[in-house]
């Protein structure tokens, strides 16, 4: 007999695609039908054995050729060591009152071509000249401005984890090779450039600039570090004044973003005085064999020192601050449907705003014959939180949440994804149905997060199934009494329902329905709906904070959350 | 004869990828995986004189690292989706077929496909299996629906399929033919 908390998934239709069910079987991400229809391919079929066996074998063969990176960047005298001695020797020059053009002279300035490494018989000596040229056109351009090339030291990392001895914080980082695995590093040059550098990646900090062997960075240049220099294998990025993002990969193909202000670029191995391009914010390009070319500008693509920064400060700051970040970031999300961080000030007593981009139509109103819900303190003493009361009516309700809405994740084929996430203080002696967040009268709530039996729980009800559970994760944690996140993340493309505790998965169900019953009635918090439209069911506790998505979250994200809210 | 442990080790290194797959068809987790197939490296190392040739290591191999793959997941109860063993036997006789191909053939034919393949695909694959990042957060990285991500990792995988095949197969037409004279 089948168990009603674990249907069977409904028969599919359709051409099956086995190669594209390998893939997912081989990540976990495959759901039970197609679980089913894959073995079944597979014992039947000769070709989709075939298939399945090159795919395993084609996915490891990609990591091995990947974990074997490129070649090391090249061992001789690196071209930014040559041009910081002829800067600096511009600034003596500069000093002593003489002009620059005594000791460089205005005629050899040409663009600065790359010093390819099948140059190596001449690379030296060729390398001296052209840089002469560049560092001229450096001085010339920036007058008795131009600074001298510095030397990075390591300001701070984020879930750093480097392949070797971490390089110590603090302290000018020494001119080889370092190996991030992964995390962030955050590099600070004499000059003033920022550098973030995301893992895994090796690079060497240069005078006045970095080689970057693979991996990815951002570069935020201040006026006086003008000239910045980021050497790949295939390309040599100037900054003329911006913040711009390098990426290369182990053939060495290099993408360039500039956020802002422009950027010089040129291919190794382009002719000299050919081929270097003046790119402008907001536009990409990517480096390739000697080529350059447009491609499609992606801010997010990389990330940006700012955004690191803010990280790292949030990292150090006392857990409220740190909660305060968090949610200012949480808020301008755009997946993010409805935002409370249940604050009384500025506002109605009787109103809890929404802080979300959808706005006041998905604002809460307090309501409950016997009196609101109060007032009270939260997570910490300056955050508020609402209180409930075990065999009162009270609750919120959200007046904009009726009928079809952002908050209906029925959908029309298939159901949405959803993910809600609610701080929560509950009684430990509260035992049954107390509704945390729900929607629809009892026995046709679309979503229901309650506590069952003494145990935080979540369950959706299948369309037409009205009266039986479509899928319940039910948890065997209890209320504490203390604040505890409780998050449900349903997720109908791979097939599962799970309920988190305080980060950590604490019920799961296995298969959901694809289908979930409508909206039957409106979004409530605290209490919910009964068989007989009344709000029944009351928490006996408070909630601080409360989340919607419209997607699933992952395990990771839901972890990060919960650390960045935890009170202490 | 028993085999070398030369041979041994130089077959472990060659056939590495393939054995991977293997027990990834069997426990697809990355871990377990390098973990199984370095107990059954050490095993085969130790047991080489029981072994008699090259084929016969590859049998043993992924007799020894099926045994262990089944046992752990026995004892780590966090995989649902799994094969059941008449699937698996179903696909034995297959990987048996797979000792015939060079693997380090198909890894440099697979290596000259990658930069054929267009920018998108690519920069997919370096993702997922560079970086190791997750279809989920690909898909978030890329902008897309975690859906739409595998499909596109699919049609990647195909086209280096088709690639390192009609390689493979040219290759061996040239060599049958033999060096061309202008």
């Amino acid at each position: 007999m089948p168990d009603p908390h674990y249907p069977t998934p409904p028969a599919q239709s359709g051409p099956f695609d086995v190669e594209l069910a390998s893939l997912r079987y081989l990540d976990r991400i495959i759901d039970a039908g197609e679980m089913a229809r894959l073995s079944a391919a597979l014992k039947a079929d000769h070709a989709s054995r075939v298939k399945f066996i090159r795919i395993c074998v084609s996915m490891r063969q990609l990591r091995e050729i990947f974990a074997a990176r490129g070649a090391p960047v090249r061992s001789e005298p690196h071209a930014f060591e040559v041009e910081a001695a002829l800067l600096q020797l511009a600034e003596q020059a500069s000093r002593s009152g003489q002009p620059a053009s005594v000791l460089i002279q205005p005629d050899r300035l040409k663009p600065r071509p790359a010093v390819a490494p099948y140059r190596r018989m001449y690379g030296i000596a060729a390398g001296i000249l052209v840089l002469a040229s560049m560092a001229a056109a450096l001085f010339l351009t920036h007058g008795s401005s131009a600074h001298p090339a510095g030397i990075a030291s390591m300001a701070g990392t984020l879930d750093a984890a480097w392949l070797g001895p971490p390089p110590s914080v603090d302290t000018p980082l020494p001119r080889a090779e370092l190996k991030l695995l992964s995390g962030f590093a955050i590099l600070h040059f004499d000059n003033g450039a920022k550098v973030v550098v995301e893992g895994p990646a090796r690079f060497t900090p240069q005078p006045g600039g970095i080689a970057l062997a693979d991996g990815s960075l951002s570069a935020l240049v201040p006026p006086p570090a003008r000239g910045f220099c980021v050497q790949t294998r295939r390309a040599t990025i100037i900054d003329l004044g911006t913040e711009f993002g390098v990426h290369t990969g182990d053939n060495g193909n290099t993408d360039l973003e500039v956020f802002q202000g422009r950027v010089s670029v040129q291919a190794i191995g382009l002719a000299e005085g050919g081929g270097a391009e003046t790119v402008t914010a907001d536009s990409a390009r990517q480096v390739t064999g000697g080529a350059i070319s447009e491609v499609p500008f992606q801010a997010s693509a990389m990330v940006r020192v700012d955004q690191v920064d803010r990280w790292v400060a949030a990292r150090t700051a006392t857990p409220f601050e740190r909660w305060k970040a968090w949610s200012e970031r949480v808020r301008r999300e755009p997946d993010v449907i409805a935002y409370y961080t249940f604050d009384p000030a500025g506002h109605p007593p009787d109103r809890l705003p929404n802080l979300a981009s959808t706005g006041e139509s998905l604002d809460g109103i307090l309501a409950g014959a016997e009196g609101l819900p109060t007032w009270a303190t939260g997570r910490w003493g300056t955050k508020g939180a609402l209180e409930f009361h075990r065999g009162t009516t009270q609750h919120v309700i959200l007046a904009g949440s009726h009928g079809p809405d952002r908050l209906d994740f029925s959908g029309s084929e298939t159901a949405n994804p959803f993910t809600i996430a609610v701080w929560v203080k509950a009684a430990p002696s509260q035992m049954y149905s107390a509704a945390l967040v729900s929607r629809g009268p009892g026995a046709s709530e679309q979503f229901t997060i309650d506590i069952f039996k003494g145990r935080f729980r979540a369950f959706v009800r299948r369309r037409g199934g009205y009266g039986s559970l479509g899928s319940t994760a039910q948890s065997e944690v209890a209320p504490s009494g203390r604040w505890q996140y409780v998050v449900a993340v349903y997720d109908p493309a791979h097939g599962a329902l799970s309920l988190y505790i305080d980060g950590t998965l604490a019920g799961l169900a296995k298969s959901v329905p694809p289908k979930l019953i409508p909206a039957g009635s409106n979004v409530s918090f605290g209490s919910r709906l009964a068989v007989t439209k009344q709000f029944t069911d009351t928490l006996d506790g408070a909630i601080d904070e409360l989340t919607i998505w419209g997607r699933a979250l992952s395990p990771e994200q839901v972890l990060e959350n919960y650390v960045s809210g935890k009170p202490e | 004869m028993a085999i070398d442990q030369d041979s041994v080790l130089r077959t472990l290194l060659a056939e590495r990828s393939k054995l991977l797959g293997y027990i990834a068809s069997i426990l697809p987790d990355e871990q377990l995986a390098e973990d199984i197939f370095q107990e059954v490296s050490v095993a085969a190392v130790r047991k080489h004189r029981q072994i008699n040739s090259v084929t016969h290591l590859m049998g043993w191999l992924r007799k020894a690292a099926r045994l262990s793959a089944l046992e752990m997941r026995r004892d780590r109860r966090m995989h649902p989706m799994l094969f059941d063993t008449d699937v698996l036997d179903a696909l034995e006789e297959q990987w048996g077929g797979e000792d015939e191909q060079s693997s380090s053939d198909q890894m440099e034919m697979l290596r000259k496909c990658l930069e054929k393949l267009g920018r998108y695909p690519r920069q997919l694959i370096e993702l997922r299996y560079g970086e190791g990042i997750s279809g989920a957060v690909l898909a978030e990285r890329v902008g897309r629906k975690v859906r739409a991500v595998y499909v596109a990792l699919n049609r990647a995988h195909r086209s280096l399929a088709e690639c390192v095949e009609r390689g493979l197969r040219q290759a061996s037409y040239e060599d049958e033919k033999g060096p061309s004279h202008a």
